[in-house]
Protein backbone atom coordinates (compact mmCIF):
# COMPACT_ATOMS: atom_id res chain seq x y z
CA UNK A 1 0.00 0.00 0.00
CA UNK A 2 2.91 2.36 0.75
CA UNK A 3 5.10 1.14 -2.14
CA UNK A 4 3.95 3.79 -4.63
CA UNK A 5 4.43 6.54 -2.13
CA UNK A 6 7.97 5.46 -1.29
CA UNK A 7 8.78 5.14 -4.97
CA UNK A 8 7.61 8.71 -5.56
CA UNK A 9 9.83 9.99 -2.75
CA UNK A 10 12.84 8.02 -3.97
CA UNK A 11 12.19 9.16 -7.53
CA UNK A 12 12.22 12.79 -6.46
CA UNK A 13 15.43 12.29 -4.49
CA UNK A 14 17.13 10.60 -7.45
CA UNK A 15 16.28 13.28 -9.99
CA UNK A 16 19.59 14.73 -11.30
CA UNK A 17 18.97 18.30 -10.37
CA UNK A 18 21.22 20.57 -8.39
CA UNK A 19 20.14 21.38 -4.87
CA UNK A 20 17.67 24.22 -4.84
CA UNK A 21 14.62 25.52 -2.97
CA UNK A 22 12.38 23.96 -5.64
CA UNK A 23 13.97 20.56 -5.22
CA UNK A 24 13.55 20.72 -1.44
CA UNK A 25 9.90 21.72 -1.77
CA UNK A 26 9.18 18.88 -4.18
CA UNK A 27 10.70 16.07 -2.14
CA UNK A 28 9.26 17.40 1.11
CA UNK A 29 5.85 17.61 -0.54
CA UNK A 30 6.21 14.05 -1.80
CA UNK A 31 7.17 12.95 1.70
CA UNK A 32 4.25 14.71 3.35
CA UNK A 33 1.65 13.51 0.84
CA UNK A 34 -0.32 10.70 2.54
CA UNK A 35 -0.01 7.29 0.96
CA UNK A 36 -2.93 6.37 -1.31
CA UNK A 37 -5.44 4.02 0.35
CA UNK A 38 -6.06 1.00 -1.81
CA UNK A 39 -8.70 -1.59 -1.01
CA UNK A 40 -7.20 -5.02 -0.70
CA UNK A 41 -8.92 -7.88 -2.54
CA UNK A 42 -9.90 -9.69 0.69
CA UNK A 43 -11.54 -6.57 2.06
CA UNK A 44 -13.47 -6.12 -1.19
CA UNK A 45 -14.66 -9.74 -1.11
CA UNK A 46 -15.72 -9.39 2.54
CA UNK A 47 -17.64 -6.19 1.80
CA UNK A 48 -19.38 -7.84 -1.16
CA UNK A 49 -20.30 -10.82 1.02
CA UNK A 50 -21.77 -8.54 3.69
CA UNK A 51 -23.83 -6.72 1.06
CA UNK A 52 -25.07 -9.99 -0.44
CA UNK A 53 -26.05 -11.42 2.95
CA UNK A 54 -27.86 -8.21 3.88
CA UNK A 55 -29.77 -8.17 0.60
CA UNK A 56 -30.57 -11.88 0.94
CA UNK A 57 -31.79 -11.44 4.54
CA UNK A 58 -34.01 -8.54 3.55
CA UNK A 59 -35.35 -10.54 0.64
CA UNK A 60 -35.99 -13.52 2.93
CA UNK A 61 -38.06 -11.36 5.23
CA UNK A 62 -40.10 -10.05 2.32
CA UNK A 63 -40.31 -13.43 0.58
CA UNK A 64 -40.28 -16.11 3.30
CA UNK A 65 -40.00 -19.74 2.30
CA UNK A 66 -43.38 -21.36 1.66
CA UNK A 67 -44.78 -23.84 4.16
CA UNK A 68 -46.68 -26.76 2.64
CA UNK A 69 -50.07 -27.68 4.03
CA UNK A 70 -51.40 -31.07 2.98
CA UNK A 71 -54.62 -32.92 3.75
CA UNK A 72 -56.13 -36.15 2.45
CA UNK A 73 -59.90 -35.85 2.05
CA UNK A 74 -61.16 -38.29 -0.57
CA UNK A 75 -64.70 -36.96 -0.83
CA UNK A 76 -63.97 -33.23 -0.82
CA UNK A 77 -65.06 -30.95 -3.61
CA UNK A 78 -63.18 -27.94 -2.26
CA UNK A 79 -60.74 -27.32 0.59
CA UNK A 80 -59.55 -23.99 1.91
CA UNK A 81 -57.08 -23.03 4.61
CA UNK A 82 -57.95 -20.47 7.25
CA UNK A 83 -55.75 -19.25 10.04
CA UNK A 84 -53.75 -16.53 11.71
CA UNK A 85 -51.79 -15.97 8.48
CA UNK A 86 -54.76 -15.00 6.32
CA UNK A 87 -57.07 -13.23 8.79
CA UNK A 88 -59.20 -16.37 8.96
CA UNK A 89 -60.56 -15.48 5.54
CA UNK A 90 -62.09 -18.58 3.99
CA UNK A 91 -61.67 -17.26 0.44
CA UNK A 92 -58.03 -16.31 0.52
CA UNK A 93 -56.14 -19.64 0.54
CA UNK A 94 -57.81 -22.41 -1.48
CA UNK A 95 -55.97 -25.73 -1.69
CA UNK A 96 -55.29 -27.45 -5.00
CA UNK A 97 -55.93 -31.13 -5.51
CA UNK A 98 -52.70 -33.08 -6.09
CA UNK A 99 -53.17 -34.68 -9.51
CA UNK A 100 -54.16 -38.33 -9.41
CA UNK A 101 -54.61 -38.42 -5.63
CA UNK A 102 -57.19 -37.57 -2.99
CA UNK A 103 -54.81 -35.11 -1.36
CA UNK A 104 -55.08 -31.34 -1.35
CA UNK A 105 -52.16 -28.99 -1.03
CA UNK A 106 -51.33 -25.32 -0.49
CA UNK A 107 -47.96 -23.64 -0.20
CA UNK A 108 -48.07 -20.52 1.92
CA UNK A 109 -45.09 -18.20 2.46
CA UNK A 110 -44.98 -17.57 6.20
CA UNK A 111 -42.62 -15.31 8.13
CA UNK A 112 -41.34 -16.65 11.44
CA UNK A 113 -44.05 -16.93 14.08
CA UNK A 114 -46.66 -19.05 15.79
CA UNK A 115 -49.80 -19.73 13.79
CA UNK A 116 -53.15 -21.37 14.50
CA UNK A 117 -55.08 -22.73 11.55
CA UNK A 118 -57.63 -25.23 10.33
CA UNK A 119 -58.84 -26.67 7.03
CA UNK A 120 -62.36 -25.96 5.84
CA UNK A 121 -63.76 -28.76 3.71
CA UNK A 122 -66.59 -27.99 1.29
CA UNK A 123 -67.24 -24.74 3.09
CA UNK A 124 -68.84 -26.41 6.09
CA UNK A 125 -66.57 -28.92 7.82
CA UNK A 126 -63.65 -27.82 10.03
CA UNK A 127 -60.76 -30.30 9.95
CA UNK A 128 -57.57 -29.96 11.97
CA UNK A 129 -54.19 -30.90 10.49
CA UNK A 130 -53.10 -34.28 11.84
CA UNK A 131 -49.51 -33.50 10.87
CA UNK A 132 -49.17 -30.75 13.47
CA UNK A 133 -49.98 -30.30 17.15
CA UNK A 134 -53.68 -29.67 17.57
CA UNK A 135 -55.63 -28.33 20.52
CA UNK A 136 -59.30 -28.25 21.24
CA UNK A 137 -60.64 -24.73 21.09
CA UNK A 138 -62.96 -24.13 24.02
CA UNK A 139 -63.85 -20.69 22.67
CA UNK A 140 -65.39 -21.54 19.33
CA UNK A 141 -65.78 -25.29 19.59
CA UNK A 142 -63.50 -26.65 16.89
CA UNK A 143 -59.99 -28.05 17.08
CA UNK A 144 -57.18 -25.90 15.66
CA UNK A 145 -53.70 -26.89 14.56
CA UNK A 146 -50.50 -25.09 15.51
CA UNK A 147 -47.41 -24.45 13.47
CA UNK A 148 -44.27 -22.63 14.55
CA UNK A 149 -42.15 -21.16 11.77
CA UNK A 150 -38.53 -20.20 12.49
CA UNK B 1 -63.55 -13.66 32.69
CA UNK B 2 -66.99 -13.00 31.26
CA UNK B 3 -67.16 -10.16 33.75
CA UNK B 4 -63.96 -8.66 32.35
CA UNK B 5 -65.27 -9.02 28.82
CA UNK B 6 -68.57 -7.41 29.79
CA UNK B 7 -66.78 -4.54 31.51
CA UNK B 8 -64.64 -3.96 28.44
CA UNK B 9 -67.74 -4.03 26.26
CA UNK B 10 -69.49 -1.49 28.46
CA UNK B 11 -66.42 0.70 28.48
CA UNK B 12 -66.29 0.63 24.71
CA UNK B 13 -70.00 1.36 24.43
CA UNK B 14 -69.81 4.32 26.76
CA UNK B 15 -67.32 6.13 24.57
CA UNK B 16 -63.89 4.68 25.19
CA UNK B 17 -62.56 6.77 22.32
CA UNK B 18 -59.86 4.25 21.40
CA UNK B 19 -57.24 5.46 19.02
CA UNK B 20 -56.06 3.81 15.83
CA UNK B 21 -59.01 1.50 15.13
CA UNK B 22 -58.06 -1.77 13.50
CA UNK B 23 -59.59 -1.76 9.99
CA UNK B 24 -59.78 -5.55 9.80
CA UNK B 25 -61.98 -5.63 12.88
CA UNK B 26 -64.20 -2.82 11.62
CA UNK B 27 -64.56 -4.59 8.28
CA UNK B 28 -65.51 -7.98 9.68
CA UNK B 29 -67.23 -7.43 13.03
CA UNK B 30 -70.32 -5.50 14.00
CA UNK B 31 -69.49 -2.09 15.44
CA UNK B 32 -70.17 -3.00 19.09
CA UNK B 33 -68.00 -6.12 18.97
CA UNK B 34 -65.30 -4.32 17.00
CA UNK B 35 -65.09 -1.54 19.59
CA UNK B 36 -64.94 -3.99 22.46
CA UNK B 37 -62.18 -6.00 20.80
CA UNK B 38 -60.30 -2.80 19.97
CA UNK B 39 -60.42 -1.88 23.64
CA UNK B 40 -58.78 -5.20 24.53
CA UNK B 41 -56.20 -4.78 21.77
CA UNK B 42 -55.47 -1.30 23.05
CA UNK B 43 -54.96 -2.67 26.55
CA UNK B 44 -52.50 -5.25 25.18
CA UNK B 45 -50.62 -2.55 23.30
CA UNK B 46 -50.28 -0.47 26.46
CA UNK B 47 -48.97 -3.49 28.37
CA UNK B 48 -46.49 -4.33 25.62
CA UNK B 49 -48.18 -7.61 24.78
CA UNK B 50 -48.57 -8.88 21.19
CA UNK B 51 -51.77 -7.58 19.62
CA UNK B 52 -51.95 -9.59 16.42
CA UNK B 53 -53.01 -12.86 18.15
CA UNK B 54 -55.94 -10.98 19.68
CA UNK B 55 -57.05 -9.63 16.32
CA UNK B 56 -56.73 -13.07 14.78
CA UNK B 57 -58.75 -14.60 17.61
CA UNK B 58 -61.57 -12.18 16.92
CA UNK B 59 -61.45 -12.84 13.18
CA UNK B 60 -61.43 -16.58 13.85
CA UNK B 61 -64.58 -16.20 15.89
CA UNK B 62 -66.23 -14.23 13.13
CA UNK B 63 -65.31 -16.85 10.51
CA UNK B 64 -66.68 -19.60 12.74
CA UNK B 65 -69.93 -17.73 13.19
CA UNK B 66 -69.60 -16.97 16.91
CA UNK B 67 -71.75 -14.31 18.52
CA UNK B 68 -70.19 -10.97 19.42
CA UNK B 69 -70.15 -11.49 23.18
CA UNK B 70 -68.50 -14.86 22.74
CA UNK B 71 -65.82 -13.30 20.54
CA UNK B 72 -65.14 -10.56 23.09
CA UNK B 73 -64.93 -13.12 25.90
CA UNK B 74 -62.49 -15.28 23.90
CA UNK B 75 -60.25 -12.32 23.10
CA UNK B 76 -60.32 -11.23 26.76
CA UNK B 77 -59.32 -14.72 27.91
CA UNK B 78 -56.45 -14.71 25.41
CA UNK B 79 -55.25 -11.32 26.69
CA UNK B 80 -55.29 -12.73 30.20
CA UNK B 81 -53.32 -15.77 29.03
CA UNK B 82 -50.71 -13.67 27.21
CA UNK B 83 -50.22 -11.53 30.32
CA UNK B 84 -49.85 -14.55 32.61
CA UNK B 85 -47.46 -16.11 30.10
CA UNK B 86 -45.21 -13.10 30.17
CA UNK B 87 -45.20 -13.11 33.95
CA UNK B 88 -44.22 -16.76 33.99
CA UNK B 89 -41.78 -16.76 31.07
CA UNK B 90 -40.22 -13.34 31.58
CA UNK B 91 -40.13 -10.15 29.60
CA UNK B 92 -37.68 -11.60 27.07
CA UNK B 93 -40.21 -14.19 25.91
CA UNK B 94 -41.14 -13.92 22.24
CA UNK B 95 -44.68 -13.55 20.92
CA UNK B 96 -44.69 -17.20 19.84
CA UNK B 97 -43.81 -18.33 23.37
CA UNK B 98 -46.47 -16.10 24.90
CA UNK B 99 -49.10 -17.56 22.58
CA UNK B 100 -47.98 -21.09 23.40
CA UNK B 101 -48.03 -20.20 27.08
CA UNK B 102 -51.61 -19.01 26.77
CA UNK B 103 -52.47 -22.43 25.35
CA UNK B 104 -50.70 -24.06 28.28
CA UNK B 105 -53.06 -22.26 30.66
CA UNK B 106 -56.14 -23.14 28.61
CA UNK B 107 -55.06 -26.78 28.71
CA UNK B 108 -54.92 -26.78 32.50
CA UNK B 109 -51.29 -25.90 33.25
CA UNK B 110 -50.32 -23.38 35.90
CA UNK B 111 -48.04 -20.34 35.97
CA UNK B 112 -45.74 -22.05 38.46
CA UNK B 113 -45.27 -24.97 36.07
CA UNK B 114 -44.64 -22.67 33.12
CA UNK B 115 -42.03 -20.80 35.16
CA UNK B 116 -40.31 -24.10 35.93
CA UNK B 117 -40.12 -24.85 32.20
CA UNK B 118 -38.53 -21.46 31.56
CA UNK B 119 -36.04 -22.12 34.33
CA UNK B 120 -35.20 -25.53 32.88
CA UNK B 121 -34.59 -24.13 29.40
CA UNK B 122 -33.51 -20.51 29.72
CA UNK B 123 -31.91 -20.19 26.32
CA UNK B 124 -34.35 -21.91 24.00
CA UNK B 125 -37.74 -21.08 22.56
CA UNK B 126 -40.47 -22.99 24.35
CA UNK B 127 -43.09 -22.50 21.63
CA UNK B 128 -42.90 -25.95 20.04
CA UNK B 129 -42.49 -27.98 23.27
CA UNK B 130 -45.41 -26.15 24.86
CA UNK B 131 -47.59 -26.51 21.77
CA UNK B 132 -46.93 -30.26 21.70
CA UNK B 133 -47.55 -30.49 25.44
CA UNK B 134 -50.76 -28.44 25.27
CA UNK B 135 -52.19 -30.96 22.84
CA UNK B 136 -51.34 -33.82 25.17
CA UNK B 137 -52.68 -31.94 28.20
CA UNK B 138 -56.05 -31.47 26.51
CA UNK B 139 -56.11 -35.24 25.96
CA UNK B 140 -55.57 -35.91 29.63
CA UNK B 141 -51.82 -35.83 30.31
CA UNK B 142 -51.55 -34.53 33.90
CA UNK B 143 -49.83 -31.10 34.01
CA UNK B 144 -47.63 -32.08 36.99
CA UNK B 145 -46.21 -35.04 35.15
CA UNK B 146 -45.93 -33.02 31.93
CA UNK B 147 -43.80 -30.43 33.71
CA UNK B 148 -41.55 -33.09 35.21
CA UNK B 149 -41.02 -34.86 31.90
CA UNK B 150 -40.54 -31.63 29.96
CA UNK B 151 -37.81 -30.64 32.40
CA UNK B 152 -36.18 -33.99 31.75
CA UNK B 153 -36.40 -33.49 27.98
CA UNK B 154 -34.92 -30.01 28.28
CA UNK B 155 -32.03 -31.35 30.35
CA UNK B 156 -31.41 -33.85 27.54
CA UNK B 157 -31.41 -30.93 25.06
CA UNK B 158 -34.13 -32.48 22.95
CA UNK B 159 -34.74 -30.48 19.77
CA UNK B 160 -38.01 -29.08 18.44
CA UNK B 161 -38.01 -31.76 15.75
CA UNK B 162 -37.71 -34.41 18.44
CA UNK B 163 -40.67 -32.92 20.31
CA UNK B 164 -42.71 -33.21 17.12
CA UNK B 165 -41.53 -36.80 16.72
CA UNK B 166 -42.66 -37.49 20.30
CA UNK B 167 -46.13 -36.41 19.30
CA UNK B 168 -46.11 -38.71 16.28
CA UNK B 169 -44.88 -41.59 18.41
CA UNK B 170 -47.64 -41.05 20.96
CA UNK B 171 -50.29 -40.92 18.24
CA UNK B 172 -48.97 -44.15 16.71
CA UNK B 173 -49.08 -45.82 20.11
CA UNK B 174 -52.63 -44.62 20.73
CA UNK B 175 -53.72 -45.99 17.36
CA UNK B 176 -52.14 -49.28 18.41
CA UNK B 177 -54.32 -49.37 21.51
CA UNK B 178 -51.98 -47.88 24.12
CA UNK B 179 -53.15 -45.49 26.82
CA UNK B 180 -52.03 -41.88 26.74
CA UNK B 181 -49.83 -41.62 29.82
CA UNK B 182 -47.80 -44.81 29.26
CA UNK B 183 -47.41 -43.84 25.59
CA UNK B 184 -46.01 -40.43 26.52
CA UNK B 185 -43.69 -41.92 29.13
CA UNK B 186 -42.34 -44.40 26.58
CA UNK B 187 -41.63 -41.62 24.11
CA UNK B 188 -39.91 -39.50 26.75
CA UNK B 189 -37.78 -42.50 27.73
CA UNK B 190 -36.83 -42.96 24.07
CA UNK B 191 -35.74 -39.34 23.70
CA UNK B 192 -34.17 -38.88 27.14
CA UNK B 193 -33.10 -42.28 28.42
CA UNK B 194 -31.88 -42.71 31.94
CA UNK B 195 -34.02 -40.07 33.61
CA UNK B 196 -35.72 -40.41 36.94
CA UNK B 197 -38.76 -42.57 37.14
CA UNK B 198 -42.06 -40.76 37.06
CA UNK B 199 -43.85 -41.29 40.36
Amino acid sequence: MTGDWLERVVEELRRPTPPSDGFDRRWRAALERPPARRTGPLLAIAAAAVILVTVWAGRSRRHPAPIEFLIDVPTARAVTLVGDFNDWDRRRTPLERVAGTTRWRARVPLPGGFYRYVFLVDGERWVADSAQPTTEDPDFGTAVSLVTVR
Amino acid sequence: MMTVATAVTLLALTGGGWQDPEPRLRARLDSVTARAVEAIVDSARIRGLPTEPLIQKALEGRTKGAAGDRIVAAVGILLDGLGRSRQALGSAAGADELQAGALWFRAGGTAEQLGRLRHAAPGRSLAVPIAVSAELLTRGWPPDEATLLLERLFRARVSDAAFLSLRIGVNDALRGGASLVPAVRAEVARLAPGGNRVP
